[in-house]
């Protein structure tokens, strides 16, 4: 173990994976800051520079990005009041009206700390996880994995924004998409109309610089290309001062780390359900919750803390079993592939020494974020405008220059853009496209899974595996509850309305 | 055309797809209809669902304020900036149109020119049509990205371009 953590840090020590640990923080800042791109934009674009380089280079570039991108999301959360991406939208609620007051500085700086520190939390739990999870994951078998997967789809259409019923709509449209393409197990041709293009099947990275990339742009010219303007007013505080917040409610950052490693951990709970729920915990559990709403800064801190613990959560359930613990997992898996590294029992086994580098990375990455953050906070903060107006022209020809470079096929820029509208759509009408990556993602793992199980245990191993049957019932269980539940809320509410109608009546 | 109406036409043409793809399904062997064949009645069984609730049940107010949701807070006093009357963009079905017009000429033009000219001719045109730069300096800047994109693909990551379908009637 302690070779692995070495060997890990030393992997990253050559200057190609310095280098692109620079670049793909300073790519993701800039991606994150910019309204409307968030993290899952940054890495569908990094997908076409994923081939040929060193594996721990390429995996600074694509986690350096997607952890600054977190912090670059925060700052126009708090500067603008548009979240970079949905997982900052709660930081909107105190850091902009800190930015009224002209607290902008201290606002940036306590959001800096508080990422860096949940960061940290989240590198050391990923650390401390994995001698703990590795015995378990050794012991479950392929019909354990299948059920796996199968709670993955299952709790992320639960957990989905919007109607449950799009959730797993769209969920089950991402399997399909996946199915396009040569069975792997008996080798028929499937849904390729005569094609030898879709032979091959639908690539990964391409459907995702579509759905995400392509359709953001989309959205963004029928938006109006609308100019975020501000007026930059004096400061009142300075970056330090936020810092020093960020150290004074340690108990704070302690407990929405924590909050953010357990929505990290569970499957399809995206880190926007975190910020959200962090910052709730934070107005609830304050002496003083009138402040929250007003610019207190444990609105900023709360959700920040979560955002930074929650890659480290996440990163475990994608690299040990393969099931994304949300949409930016899903797509960093999507890389992962791409690049070899399978996830499964292998990954704490003979690729430990790459886990320890993605440690290394979540480390490294929230240390330079945070300092190059604080540096250019001051300097942030008196930000009058960004104009999104060049970024779509600027954006969509990467995006479409880099589905062709993916496998040098000018038919992938025609997925691509399909995509890309398809991605339009269902955002407009409330498909979640998390759904669909999701269920695209772990199509294949639940096709393997269920063909071995079949061919080691026979037609009724649910039945003869108890593990398994285990598995199946608190399936069935945590899908059948949210539904429960309604139907109660609903009995309630009726019984509720009749009651009150027969005392207005009487 | 109404959200509801909006809303059935995106549900038929998915229940449309879920019933060709169970139809294809049914094609295959065995082995290679396990899991599409599921997924495809699974997905027909949702839409239908869907359809049926999205028609029957009136459509809930979704506008919630999350802070006091969230928190229990009344809502703070309003700013200047929220007191403002949130008005939808003008002319929407106009701009998505226009939106995927310009994702169609961009990929037509990859398809006969190439990426690199497509970019040059895409980018100049998109940033004059927005008003965004004049003419000429939309093309210094366009021309400044297409090197930078053709730097970066063709001779950092050595990726054989295409070259379009006009290229071989252009070149000799």
């Amino acid at each position: 173990m302690l070779e692995a953590i070495i060997s890990g840090l030393m992997a990253l020590a050559t200057p190609q994976a310095m280098l692109f640990m620079i670049i793909g923080v300073s790519y993701g800042l800039m991606v994150g800051i910019l309204p409307g791109l968030g993290g899952i934009v940054a890495i569908a674009l990094l997908l076409p520079f994923t081939y040929g380089h060193e594996r721990a280079a390429t995996l600074a570039l694509l986690l350096g990005a997607h952890i600054a991108t977190i912090w670059g999301g925060s700052v126009t959360s708090i500067l603008f009041k548009v979240p970079g991406a949905a997982k900052s939208l709660a930081l909107v609620f105190d850091g902009h009206p800190m930015t009224q007051q002209g607290h902008a500085s201290r606002a940036l700086g306590a959001s800096a700390t508080a990422a860096l520190l949940g960061g940290l939390m989240g590198a050391i739990f990923l650390a401390f996880s994995i001698p703990i999870v590795r015995p378990v994951m050794l012991a479950l078998g392929p019909s354990e994995y299948l059920m796996m997967a199968l709670w993955g789809l299952t709790i992320i259409a639960t957990f989905s924004e919007g109607s449950l019923l799009k959730g797993m709509i769209a969920t089950s449209a991402g399997i399909m998409i996946a199915y396009v393409g040569m069975d792997p197990v008996s080798g028929t041709p499937r849904f390729w109309f005569g094609s030898i293009y879709l032979l091959d099947g639908i690539s990964f990275p391409v459907a995702m610089i579509g759905l995400f990339a392509v359709a953001e742009m989309i959205k963004l010219f029928v938006k109006g290309n609308t100019m975020i303007d501000r007026v930059a007013g004096e400061e009142k505080s300075s970056v330090f001062d936020g810092v020093k917040d960020a150290f004074r409610h340690w108990w704070l950052v302690v407990r929405s780390s924590l909050l953010g490693l357990w929505v990290g951990v569970l499957p399809g709970v995206g880190a926007s359900v975190g910020g959200i729920a962090a910052y709730a915990q934070a107005a609830q559990t304050s002496k003083t919750p009138e402040r929250f709403g007003n610019g207190a800064v444990e609105g900023v801190i709360a959700p920040d803390a979560t955002l930074g613990a929650n890659e480290g959560g996440g990163l475990m359930p994608t690299l040990a079993f393969g099931i994304p613990g949300g949409e930016s997992m899903a797509i960093l898996l999507v890389a992962f592939l791409s690049m070899g590294i399978v996830p499964g029992p292998q990954m704490l086994t003979t690729e430990l020494d790459l886990v320890f580098s993605m440690v290394w990375i979540i480390v490294i990455a929230n240390i330079i974020t945070t300092l190059i953050g604080l540096a250019i906070s001051s300097r942030l903060a008196r930000l009058p405008t960004l104009n999104p107006n060049i970024m779509i022209p600027l954006v969509l020809s990467v995006c479409l220059f880099g589905a062709f470079a993916t496998r040098g096929l000018v038919e992938d820029v025609l997925v691509a853009s399909f995509f890309g509208g398809l991605g339009y759509v269902m955002d407009k009408y409330q498909y979640s496209r998390a759904n669909f990556v999701i269920g695209m993602v772990l199509a294949e793992m639940i096709e393997r899974n269920l063909h071995i199980s079949l061919g080691l245990y026979g037609d009724y191993f649910v039945l003869t595996r108890p593990i398994t049957l285990a598995m199946l019932i608190f399936i069935i269980i945590t899908t059948a509850l949210p539904f429960l539940r309604q139907q109660r809320q609903a009995l309630y509410k009726r019984f509720f309305f009749n009651k009150k109608n027969k005392q207005a009546k009487e | 055309m109404s959200r509801r109406l909006q809303e059935n036409i995106v549900a038929t043409v998915v229940l449309a797809v879920f019933m060709a793809y169970l139809i294809t399904t049914l094609s295959f062997g065995n082995n290679a209809r396990l899991v599409p064949l599921p997924i495809a009645i699974l997905g027909i069984v949702l839409v239908l669902i869907q359809l049926v609730k999205q028609n029957l049940t009136e459509k809930e107010k979704l506008e919630v304020n999350i802070l006091s949701s969230l928190t229990g807070i009344k809502n703070p006093s309003p700013t200047e900036e929220d007191k403002q009357p949130s008005t939808p963009p003008p002319h929407q079905s106009r701009r998505e149109i226009q939106a995927i017009l310009f994702v169609i000429i961009f990929v037509g033009l990859i398809l006969l020119l190439g990426p690199v000219l497509a970019v040059f001719l895409f980018s100049s045109g998109f940033l004059s049509f927005t008003g965004h730069y004049p003419p000429v300096k939309a093309i210094w800047f366009s021309a400044l990205f297409s090197v930078a994109l053709y730097l970066l693909f063709a001779v950092a990551l050595q990726l054989q371009l295409y070259h379009g379908i006009l290229a071989p009637l252009i070149t000799p």
